[in-house]
């Protein structure tokens, strides 16, 4: 009985710990899986790619 | 509305068919969101706006598209970025951009088209944090570059559609 309920609470506790690192609650902790992918994947460009985006769009600007 | 409900999962192919579309519409934080739009607007500000508006609804079946691309390639939890359709955008609008008349327009595309080159060989090496904040899934924007070659060839022959669309009709 006792080791239902822990194994119970542990699930809950993980799912818990889980759905804060997605939610971006818990940024400077990561969870791998077995496939050696992080669960909080994301398509991001990132701010290096936004600003060299910009940079082109300036240039083109000052071309034309 | 939980962002969850929205976010690309494995249970996207288990009858929550709308994660395949929406999963690319959530993100996880405001600056998350706000470089994959500028990846958006950016480009595709850049062409004409006839090839705007092919490009742009292109993304309604590229969008599922490179979803199932990465249900099928990559193992996940949870997916949430809209920075492949942007690739795709990207790579689509910078093709477009080749293509034109101007020399100003096509130096536009080669520019767009290397930015776009250089940053999937970073990430295919294994460097794609230096990118992003968020982990990245490589697979996610070459899967978008493909789809926005795609995009690019399926928006090429407008006229080719329209003659199918009114044969159909009679």
């Amino acid at each position: 009985m006792a080791v239902t309920d822990l194994s119970g609470n542990l699930s809950k506790e993980v799912d818990s710990f889980k759905h804060d690192i997605i939610s971006g609650e818990r940024n400077d902790v990561d969870v791998i899986n077995k496939q050696g992918t992080s669960i909080r994947t994301s398509g991001s460009v990132g701010l290096l790619s936004a600003l060299s985006l910009l940079l082109v769009a300036a240039m083109r600007r000052l071309w034309s | 509305m939980s962002p969850e409900l929205f976010a690309l999962t494995p249970a996207a192919t288990h009858g929550e068919v709308w994660r395949l579309w929406t999963g690319h519409l959530v993100h996880y934080d405001f600056r998350h969101f706000l470089t994959n739009a500028i990846a958006i607007v950016v480009p595709i500000a850049l062409t004409d706006r006839r090839s705007r508006r092919s490009i742009v609804l292109s993304m309604t079946f590229i969008a599922p598209m490179i979803s199932l691309a990465l249900l099928t390639g990559a193992h996940f939890d949870e997916y949430r970025g809209a920075s492949a359709l942007a690739l795709a955008i990207w790579v689509a609008s910078a093709l477009t951009l080749l293509r034109a008349q101007s020399a100003s327009d096509r130096h536009t595309g080669a520019a767009l088209i290397t930015l776009a080159i250089g940053k999937l060989a970073f990430e295919t090496a294994g460097a794609g944090h230096l990118w992003t904040e968020v982990a990245p899934l490589p697979l996610a924007h070459v899967a978008g570059a493909i789809a926005g070659v795609i995009a690019f060839v399926s928006i090429q022959h407008p006229k080719t559609l329209d003659q199918t669309i009114s044969t159909a009709q009679y």
